[in-house]
């Protein structure tokens, strides 16, 4: 992916594009407001990752109201130290489509952007999704793997939705609480931890390939192969 | 060079002062009284002289109709001879009569001639006669009989005339005491409120010099300006809180943010000087990084309480289903509760609405859920209630089977970082229930811990958090 | 000189207006004279009363005072009235 980083500080820029372009990706970093607006402007890019707080007298804020109010749909993820609840609506009514706030763990990050990119292609409404043999048809609600059909509980069937339309992707706790549940809030626990192994329990016991695995300090995945 | 901004001090004082809100009330109360002077003696006037004139002229007017009438039955003698005899019996002396012919010679009456005003269209008019030399003022009425003939009937006007001259002085007299009276109520007035408000004016200047600690001195009347003065006091209570809440958090994170940082400074400075391989030496940065996420939830807890407690939160608040943010608690910590063996038990009606911020709600619900299982041993069981027990009211409570908090705890319960002595080994960072209570504030509300079975060895802790269901 | 002819003039209309002022007839020692007729007109019958108040009013009107006797004559011919 074409990315475009706009963060003033030098630090956290080096190790965001080193561990993207480990990971793929094409970084291009300005450190200034102006310039990234400028930048996002003129040249076509996948995902711009903003902060809020940049020099030159154009903040995040306002470059994703300018780039919106001219028609560009570039997805737009804020890095940023403003943490507070208001600050994060305040970047998604100004046209942000996701928030994460620093400090942040970089396969959180990664996870993030990645499932950003995903987004376009999945807009299409789908009825039906499927992992090797796991099928879920949204229509009925109901899992079958191998033929063999699954009970689940309806907030395991809107998890395990939501892995599937992220498959091959990483999905962080933070996302699933946000996405499954529409809550933000801070569990003191890992109670997500529970969910996950409880939909595990009813999808991958018993069979011989695991779909849904743990990516160490990320989160989850769910993948046909090993 | 200041002479002339002494001057202008003078004027703009003067300016200042006819401004003043004591000024004008003072005006207005002045206003007032003086008008309703006005009104009294118009009234007192209107009873007094008008009633007489209208008495005269109503005498004058019946008398005129009764020698009409004697005109009709008997022509000009019988008009001569019945004013003979009214005036004969005139004891009074009141009376003026003249029926003059159409030459405007004088036929009958006790008037020597026709009074000049007397020619007018208006039939009333007034004059002065003379009676043995003397002028006095005289009320008349004059009306045609027929053939040019004219009647003049009247009235002797010094007596209303007196009376007239004795009001008018009185009253006159009677407006300058009353101005007098205005000038000094309202400067009394202007006093009164002026020393009314100083209480309030005073304290507020002393607390913008830098005395914090002052409070509005209150009488024992309870009015209005006591209202005031209780309204500022409990504001500045409200700002004395919050400012010992700050001093709270930075006292808190002073003592125990620095603790966690300086171990995980002190890890990493180990590794470096004598960790064996490069294994280690991963291992130990891996354990930092969690270390540093913990502090760094530490601080949003920390925030969260914050904007909790400084009602920032309260512009955001919405009508939501409390039942539904339950339903969502509860499976959420249900399937933790379900790996440890516990058993939730939930009860609440089918909708419970209210205003008011959804996450932050379910985030003390789930606070306390997060006690709650901590807490419970294994094959324990925990208690999601919750009800509506008034119309503007919504209480959750939750109880679990642990240890409990010992009464002398409770009250501590809210600070942040406090943990009580069998919960110190146990995860967490103790600002769980300072959270609640925040939350429980901001929603006009409250935390109240309690034993959830009185007497027994493990009491349990019964925490119900109270909220009011309105903005 | 002018000027006092102007003052002159201003005061004129007032004063000659005091002279055309018209005079109450029922004050003179005349009109006594016809209340003494009136009361003597009505005979015989008045009681003592009033023929005391119309004694007393003739005696005033004969010493000058016109009103004071005028006053006592027609309380007279008012008693005299009332006892009809």
């Amino acid at each position: 992916m074409q990315i475009l980083l706009v963060e003033d500080d030098a630090e956290v820029a080096r190790f965001v594009k080193k561990g993207l372009q480990e990971a793929g990706h094409i970084v291009e970093h300005v450190a200034n407001g102006r310039d990234g607006l400028f930048m996002a402007a003129s040249e076509p890019f996948d995902l711009l990752i903003l902060d809020r707080m940049l020099p030159g007298g154009v903040d995040g804020l306002r470059i994703v109201e300018t780039l919106r109010g001219q028609g560009n749909k570039t997805p737009v993820l804020f890095l940023t130290a403003l943490g507070a609840v208001d600050e994060r609506v305040k970047g998604l009514k100004a046209g942000g489509d996701d928030y994460l706030v620093k400090p942040f763990a970089f396969a959180e990050l990664l996870a993030r952007i990645e499932a950003l990119a995903r987004r376009p292609a999945m807009e299409v409404p789908a009825t039906r999704l499927a992992v090797a043999d796991l099928e879920m048809d949204l229509l009925s609600r109901t899992v079958t793997r191998g033929g063999r059909r699954i009970e689940v509980q309806p907030r395991e069937f809107r998890l395990l939705e939501h892995l599937m339309r992220h498959m091959g992707q990483v999905v962080t706790r933070t996302m699933l609480l946000e996405k499954v549940w529409d809550y933000h809030f801070d569990p003191q626990t890992n109670v997500i931890d529970v969910h996950v192994s409880r939909l595990r329990q009813k999808v991958d016991k018993g069979f011989d390939v695991p779909l849904i695995h743990t990516v160490r300090n990320a989160g989850y995945m769910i993948r046909a192969d090993a | 060079m200041t002479a002339p901004a002494e001057e202008n001090g003078g004027w703009r004082d003067l300016g200042a002062y006819l401004k003043s809100a004591g000024f004008r009330f003072a005006t207005l109360f002045a206003v007032l009284f003086l008008a309703a002077m006005v009104g009294f003696a118009f009234m007192l006037w209107w009873g007094t002289a008008g009633t007489l004139s209208r008495q005269i002229d109503d005498a004058i007017r019946a008398d005129a109709l009764g020698l009409q009438e004697a005109w009709r039955s008997g022509g000009t003698a019988a008009v001569v001879d019945a004013i003979g005899e009214r005036l004969a019996v005139d004891i009074d002396d009141h009376a003026i009569y003249l029926l003059a012919d159409s030459a405007g010679l004088r036929i009958g009456g006790n008037l020597d001639r026709w009074p000049a005003v007397a020619q007018a269209s208006w039939s009333w008019s007034a004059d002065t006669v003379r009676r043995d030399g003397v002028a006095v003022p005289a009320r008349m009425h004059h009306v045609p009989l027929g053939q040019g003939h004219r009647l003049l009937v009247g009235r002797d006007a010094t007596d209303r005339e007196k009376l007239r001259t004795l009001l008018s002085e009185a009253l006159l007299w009677s407006f300058a005491v009353a101005v007098a009276f205005a000038i000094a109520g309202a400067a009394a007035l202007r006093r009164a409120l002026g020393e009314r408000l100083r209480a309030a004016s005073m304290t507020a200047g002393a607390i913008a010099a830098g005395d914090l600690t002052r409070r509005v001195p209150l009488s024992a009347q309870r009015d209005e300006f006591d209202q005031l003065g209780a309204s500022m006091n409990a504001m500045l209570d409200r700002i004395d809180q919050l400012m010992v809440g700050i001093k709270g958090v930075s006292d808190s994170i002073a003592h125990d943010l620095r603790t966690p940082i300086a171990r995980a400074r002190m890890r990493l400075e180990n590794a470096l000087m004598s960790a064996p391989d490069e294994e280690t030496l991963r291992a130990a940065m891996e354990t930092t990084v969690a270390d540093l996420d913990g502090i760094s939830r530490v601080f949003q807890a920390l925030l969260r309480i914050a904007e909790a407690e400084a009602g920032a939160r309260r512009a955001a608040f919405a009508p939501f289903d409390l039942a539904q943010v339950l339903a969502d608690a509860a499976e959420v910590y249900g399937a933790l509760a379900e790996e440890r063996g516990q058993h939730l038990q939930t009860s609440w009606p089918d909708k419970l609405e209210m205003v008011g911020d959804r996450d932050m709600v379910l985030q003390a619900i789930a606070n306390l859920l997060d006690n709650a299982v901590k807490f419970t041993p294994q094959g324990g069981t925990i208690r999601l209630n919750a009800s509506a027990p008034a119309r503007d009211r919504r209480e959750i409570s939750v109880c679990d089977e642990g240890p409990g908090l010992a009464p002398e705890d409770r009250a501590r319960a809210g600070e942040r970082f406090f943990r009580a002595d069998p919960s110190r080994a146990l995860p967490g960072s103790g600002l769980g229930l300072s959270l609640v209570k925040a939350v429980a504030a901001l929603h006009g509300g409250g935390l109240r811990l309690g034993d959830a079975q009185a007497g027994a060895e493990r009491t349990g802790l019964e925490a119900r958090l109270i909220l009011s269901s309105r903005a | 000189m002018a000027w006092v002819f102007a003052l002159l003039l201003l005061f004129a209309p007032s004063v000659s207006a005091e002279h055309a002022a018209p005079r109450l007839m029922s004050d003179s020692p005349e009109y006594c004279a016809e209340l003494l007729g009136r009361f003597a007109a009505l005979g015989p019958q008045v009681s003592s009363q009033s023929r005391a108040l119309a004694e007393e009013g003739r005696k005033l009107c004969l010493e000058g005072q016109s009103r004071s006797g005028i006053a006592k004559l027609r309380r007279a011919l008012k008693e005299a009235q009332r006892e009809e």
